[in-house]
């Protein structure tokens, strides 16, 4: 067997399958004990992946690599990934006409697998699927933003064929969520410093009291957390301002013309009389809407609710996206490796979960702290220009409170960057409120 | 006194009364479709409405109500029925010619007693007094009883104010089980808001009442023009693709 041969895939997928399921010493020994190899040529060490790759060779070598693979089998059942791997392995072993002694010959000279060696695809398709969320998280962020305004044609069929602007989109979503951070922090600093520091010791917690994680750390409990979580954040955060469309065109500073469902009103009011009041607290005749509160008293609370279903989200993600790993590769803990048909429901769930919880936060984003800054173009009168895609741009006539397509800006009008909002509201609340007289007299009336 | 007498002396009066009274004439309006409103919409239509300023007399009641109280024979033997309505003086659009925008949102408190539709006949005249308030809450009209009465109301349209769908009594179990534990702080809410929003005295609607009968001194005069205008809710087109044009 010549030397440049190079370890095949399936015999790195097999030594980093038994890395993972075996990472300690100890353990590797004790599955080299029962697959009845001799012991005391295997060359083990402290690094988990070297130990094994040298344990495999030295199996390849006395040709019990089936007896191993059987061993550890047994030790951790519901791992089909060893018996695939090990299939695949002798198939290429058979192709290669030369015997196991020569093989681990060759094989010996080798160093063991690195990281990106191990984990290429799984980098690839990890990168691939953030890609796609962020990019698609772009799209839903525009869109919401275009249904909260109930345009004609929200433009969403060309998100799709221009990737670059529903990526721009994605970009500004994630830029705006920090500055509200920011913003945040300076509106409530004694609160934000107080969140940081519970932040900081759950970490703490998380990495010196290990063990005890560990013992916590199975799906038992980790899937009731994702999911239950998941659902009350999306409850509580995301669903009550959902239905919100036509902002610009309704009574929009009033939450019962969006008809919300029962159980969410009370929530969807709350969240709304800060987007509404952020604006409008100033007038007089948003007072029994807004209290006594500032306006920059309702974007601060507006701005906490954001990022506490901001935070609560990256949380969800983070622990199922950790969970769907343990799910998706063989796990040294034998409550994660599950039989086929409950693992592959398990995964299931904690992906719906997880886009349960993720998807609206663009929706949110649009109906709390998105900003609202469109180009206001005045001549005789003034109107908003808000711009879909490359071809399609809607004017809002904030006077006759209506949307239509955009005609080209003239030469003299003044143009300038206002919250389409606030000037929304303002002519909102600025109309007239009354109701017709009853059509007969009044008792006592003559 | 003599018979001949008296019925010169009644002649003299309505020929007095009739002489001074104040002509309405009302642009007659064919409804295209039905003109009905969710609370929070806003109040537009769109018309090939005559130039010139116009009001909108609102009235509570439908126009097959209104028209049958009108032909009443109690009514028509006093000659004359008196009722409260009330007058808004619409926008005409710079930018949309047939736009008639009456600038304000139907809400909450436009719905009938018991949580159930409001209902509103929406008669167009045409405005004599153009400086007059942008709202006159009660206009008092006198109109004449019998067939002209009649004609009046089917000139305008009726528009129906829809009760939200999420109104006590409408929910299913899970979601009164849950609005059982969240009825406190939404009713809360829900009260401040109607409560203060404006004051109850003046905007609360009050039960139905019948209008009154009345002699025929000052009922007003009707000029019903023809032909009735297609009128529709400003946003009840299907909605299309619209044409773009390049915008720098």
């Amino acid at each position: 067997m010549p030397d440049s041969v190079r370890r095949p895939v399936a015999l790195t997928k097999l030594i980093d399958t038994f890395d993972r399921l075996f990472p300690d010493e100890q353990l590797s020994r004790l599955v080299v004990g029962r697959s009845g190899m001799a012991d005391g040529m295997v060359a083990y060490s402290a690094r988990s992946i070297e130990n094994w790759t040298n344990i495999v060779n030295e199996a390849i070598r006395q040709n019990t690599l089936n007896d191993l693979a059987v061993a550890a089998a047994d030790l951790q059942p519901n791992v089909p990934e060893i018996p695939r791997y090990l299939q695949e392995y002798s198939q290429w072993a058979a192709q290669q006409n030369v015997s196991a002694q020569g093989i681990a010959a060759a094989l010996i000279t080798q160093r063991a697998p690195g990281f990106l060696e191990r984990a290429r695809l799984v980098i690839v398709a990890w990168f691939g699927v953030a890609v796609g969320c962020f990019a698609f998280v772009g799209v839903l962020a525009r869109e919401s933003t275009h249904h909260l305004f109930d345009l004609p044609d929200s433009g969403f069929a060309d998100a799709f064929t221009s990737p670059g602007e529903s990526a721009a989109a994605g970009l500004r979503f994630v830029g705006r969520s920090l500055v509200v951070a920011a913003t945040y922090f300076a509106y409530n600093p004694y609160g934000s410093v107080l969140v940081v520091i519970l932040a900081g010791t759950v970490l703490y917690f998380a990495v010196r009291r290990r063990p005890l994680i560990e013992r916590a750390y199975v799906p038992a409990v980790v899937l009731p957390i994702v999911v239950i979580g998941a659902i009350v954040k999306t409850l509580y955060y995301d669903l009550p301002v959902l239905g919100f469309t036509g902002v610009l065109t309704k009574l929009g500073i009033d939450a019962r013309t969006f008809d919300p469902p029962a159980m969410f009103s009370a929530r969807a009011e709350k969240i709304w009389s800060g987007v509404v009041c952020s604006r409008i607290a100033n007038f007089p005749e948003a007072r029994s809407l807004c209290g006594k509160a500032t306006s920059v008293e309702h974007m601060q609370n507006l701005y906490g609710v954001y990022l506490l279903d901001v935070i609560f989200t990256i949380a969800i993600c983070v622990l199922g996206i950790a969970a769907l790993r343990k799910l998706t590769l063989p796990s040294h803990t034998r409550a994660w490796n599950l039989p086929r048909a409950l693992n592959l429901a398990l995964i299931v769930v904690i992906a719906v979960a997880l886009l349960g919880a993720l998807l609206p936060v663009p929706w949110t984003y649009a109906r709390t702290v998105a900003s609202m800054e469109y180009p206001y173009i005045c001549t005789a009168e003034c109107e908003f220009h808000i711009r879909v895609d490359a071809n399609k741009t809607f004017a809002f006539y904030p006077a006759d409170g209506e949307i239509g397509a955009a005609q080209a800006v003239p030469a003299n009008a003044q143009v300038s960057m206002r919250d389409i909002l606030d000037v929304a509201f303002t002519n909102q609340v600025k109309s007239p409120t009354f109701v017709p007289h009853d059509r007969g007299r009044r008792l006592g009336e003559n | 006194m003599r018979i001949t007498t008296v019925v010169f002396l009644v002649v003299v009066t309505l020929l007095t009364a009739s002489a001074g009274a104040e002509v309405i004439r009302v642009v007659p309006l064919d409804l295209s479709d039905n003109a009905v409103f969710s609370c929070g919409d806003r109040c537009k239509f769109r018309g090939s409405l005559p130039t010139g300023p116009l009001r909108v007399r609102i009235i509570r009641g439908s126009v097959s109500e209104l028209s049958a109280i009108a032909s009443d024979r109690r009514y028509a033997a006093a000659g004359c029925i008196e009722l409260y309505s009330t007058i808004v003086r619409p926008r005409r659009s710079r930018r949309t010619a047939d736009l008639l925008d009456l600038k304000f949102y139907f809400n909450t408190r436009w719905l009938a007693s018991g949580g159930s539709n409001g209902q509103f006949v929406f008669i167009v005249e045409h405005d004599s007094d153009p400086n007059g308030p942008a709202i006159e809450k009660t206009a008092m009209l006198r109109l004449p009883a019998g067939p002209r009465g009649a004609a009046y109301f089917r000139a305008g349209v009726d528009v129906a104010v829809r009760t939200p769908m999420n109104v006590p009594g409408r929910q299913g179990f899970l979601v009164k089980l849950f609005r059982s534990t969240a009825k406190a702080s939404a009713s809360m809410t829900t009260t401040r808001l109607a409560a203060e929003s404006s004051p109850a005295t003046e905007d609360t609607p009050l039960p139905a009442a019948m209008p009154r009968a009345t002699s025929p001194a000052n009922c007003v005069d009707l000029q019903i023009e023809q032909p009735p205008v297609i009128f529709r809710r400003a946003d009840a087109v299907p909605r299309k693709r619209p044409v773009h044009v390049a915008v720098k």
